[in-house]
C-alpha cells in the first residue's frame, strides 16, 4: 500500500524525486475497496495500521517530520502562536494525516467525491476570473490534498491543468489512470524541456484555462535555479520558474490550498497574489515568493499535521 | 505607444522596429540598446531563458499589438527574428 510518504527512506544527499515509492498497488486497492463497499469508518483505521508499520520502519522520514515540527514549534514561541508539540506522537500524527490524504486522494478519484464535502469561500471571486475569459496561475503546495482542489473544479467543470512531476509518481498515477481515464487530459507533465513547459503553461493561461503548479518543491535539476524565502524562522529555497511566471504573465495569480478541516471535509484557501505595482520582475517574483511563503506558514500553524513534505525542506544541498 | 497596423510595421524599416523591441528590452531586462542589433541571439548573448521569452512576447504584444503565438515563440532565436516577426505581422490562418 502506497501511504509512505515521498520524501521518506532517503539518504541524507538525495533529492525528493530520487527517493522511491514503498508500498503495494494490491494494498491501495484493498483499501479502497473498503472504502466503497465499508465506507470510510472501516478505511481510515486500516490506513491507520498500515502506516504504523511505516512510522516505525522510516527513520529518515521521521527525523524530517520531527524537525518541521520542532521548526513550527520554535516559530509559533516567537510569534505567539499557538502551542506546538515536536514528539513522536505528534510526529506519528503527521504521519497518519498523510496516510489519510492519500485515502481521500484516490477516494476522489474513484468517483467517490460525493462523500466529500467542500467549502469554498473565494470560490465566485474564482469563477469570475474564469467568466471574464481569463486564465489564472494558482500556486498551491504539498500541504492538505491538491486533489480535493481538483475534484472541486471537475466537478464544476473549470478547466484545470495541473503541472506534475509525474515520474515520481508513476506507480499511484497508474491508479489514478484506471481509476479516471481522463485524468491526464489535464495534467501538464514537466517536460525534459523547461522550455516546452513554460510554453505550454502560458498557452493554458492565454486559453481562458486554469493552471495550477505546486510551488514549494524543486524539481530535479532546478537547484541553481531557486529563490530564498523565510519559512518557519530560517530560509528555504523554493523553485523560482512559478514565481517567476506569476510576475511575468497578465494572469490574475492565486495561492490556493485545500485543507483538511474533518473526516472528508475540506476547506479550500484561494487568496489573490498581486505583485507591488511598477517593480521590476525580479522583485515583484521575489514579493510574490514572500508571500507564498507566509501563507504557507499560516497554514501550516492552522493545519501543522497536513504538510507533506517528508524530507529535510530546509537542506537545499541536498540536490545533489 | 501607439499600437499600429502590422500593415503600418511592414512598412517601417528592420532598424526602426528593432529600436522599438531594443526599447522594451532597455526597460523590461535593463539591457543597453545601443548593444543591441539584428544578430544579437537571445540564448548566447543574452542569456535568455523560457520566462525572459514569455516576458518579451507579453510586452511585444502590450507595445506593438502583435499577439506571438507559442510555436512561433519558440522559433525566435536573435531579434532579427523578432523584427521579422512584427514585420510579417500576425500569422495567417
Amino acid at each position: 500500500m502506497t501511504v509512505a510518504p515521498a520524501g521518506t527512506a532517503a539518504e541524507p544527499t538525495r533529492h525528493w524525486s530520487r527517493i522511491p515509492e514503498r508500498g503495494s498497488m494490491l494494498g491501495l486497492r484493498i483499501t479502497l475497496a473498503c472504502y466503497r463497499w465499508f465506507g470510510r469508518w472501516v478505511a481510515v483505521p486500516l490506513v491507520h495500521a498500515v502506516v504504523t508499520y511505516f512510522y516505525a520502519t522510516d527513520r529518515k522520514g521521521r527525523a524530517a517530520s520531527l524537525d518541521y515540527l520542532a521548526r513550527l514549534r520554535d516559530h509559533c514561541e516567537r510569534t505567539g502562536g499557538p502551542a506546538v508539540r515536536a514528539n513522536l506522537w505528534e510526529s506519528y500524527q503527521h504521519y497518519r494525516a498523510f496516510a489519510v490524504s492519500i485515502l481521500d486522494r484516490v477516494a476522489l478519484w474513484s468517483g467517490m467525491d460525493g462523500r466529500f464535502t467542500f467549502a469554498f469561500p473565494n470560490q465566485q471571486k474564482l469563477e469570475a476570473e474564469g467568466e471574464a475569459g481569463r486564465g489564472v496561475l494558482l500556486l498551491g503546495a504539498h500541504l492538505g490534498s491538491f486533489d480535493a482542489l481538483r475534484a472541486l473544479a471537475l466537478k464544476d467543470a473549470v478547466p484545470v491543468n495541473a503541472v506534475m512531476y509525474t515520474a515520481h509518481a508513476s506507480r499511484i498515477n497508474r491508479i489514478f489512470r484506471e481509476l479516471s481515464p481522463d485524468v491526464d487530459i489535464r495534467i501538464l507533465p514537466v517536460s525534459e524541456d523547461p522550455v516546452e513547459t513554460v510554453l505550454r503553461i502560458h498557452a493554458c493561461l492565454r486559453r481562458g484555462e486554469w493552471v495550477a503548479i505546486l510551488a514549494d518543491r524543486l524539481e530535479p535539476g532546478e537547484s541553481g535555479r531557486t529563490r530564498g524565502v523565510s519559512f518557519l524562522g530560517s530560509e528555504a529555497r523554493v523553485p523560482r520558474a512559478p514565481f517567476d511566471l506569476a510576475a511575468t504573465v497578465r494572469a490574475p495569480v492565486y495561492t490556493i490550498f485545500a485543507l483538511r478541516d474533518g473526516p472528508a471535509r475540506y476547506r479550500v484557501v484561494a487568496e489573490p497574489l498581486s505583485p507591488p505595482e511598477g517593480a521590476s520582475r525580479e522583485a515583484r517574483a521575489d514579493a510574490m515568493a514572500a508571500t507564498y511563503a507566509q501563507r504557507l506558514e499560516e497554514s501550516c500553524i492552522t493545519h501543522r499535521h497536513q504538510w507533506f513534505n517528508f524530507y529535510d525542506f530546509w537542506d537545499r544541498g541536498a540536490d545533489a | 505607444m501607439q499600437v499600429m497596423t502590422s500593415t503600418a510595421w511592414s512598412q517601417r524599416p528592420p532598424e526602426e522596429v528593432l529600436a522599438v523591441v531594443a526599447k522594451i528590452l532597455e526597460q523590461e531586462f535593463q539591457l543597453d540598446a545601443s548593444e543591441l542589433a539584428l544578430d544579437t541571439r537571445f540564448s548566447e548573448d543574452l542569456d535568455f531563458d523560457s520566462i525572459d521569452a514569455i516576458d518579451l512576447a507579453v510586452r511585444v504584444e502590450e507595445e506593438v499589438g502583435l499577439k506571438v503565438e507559442e510555436e512561433r515563440l519558440a522559433e525566435l532565436h536573435t531579434l532579427g527574428d523578432v523584427v521579422a516577426l512584427i514585420q510579417a505581422g500576425p500569422a495567417r490562418p
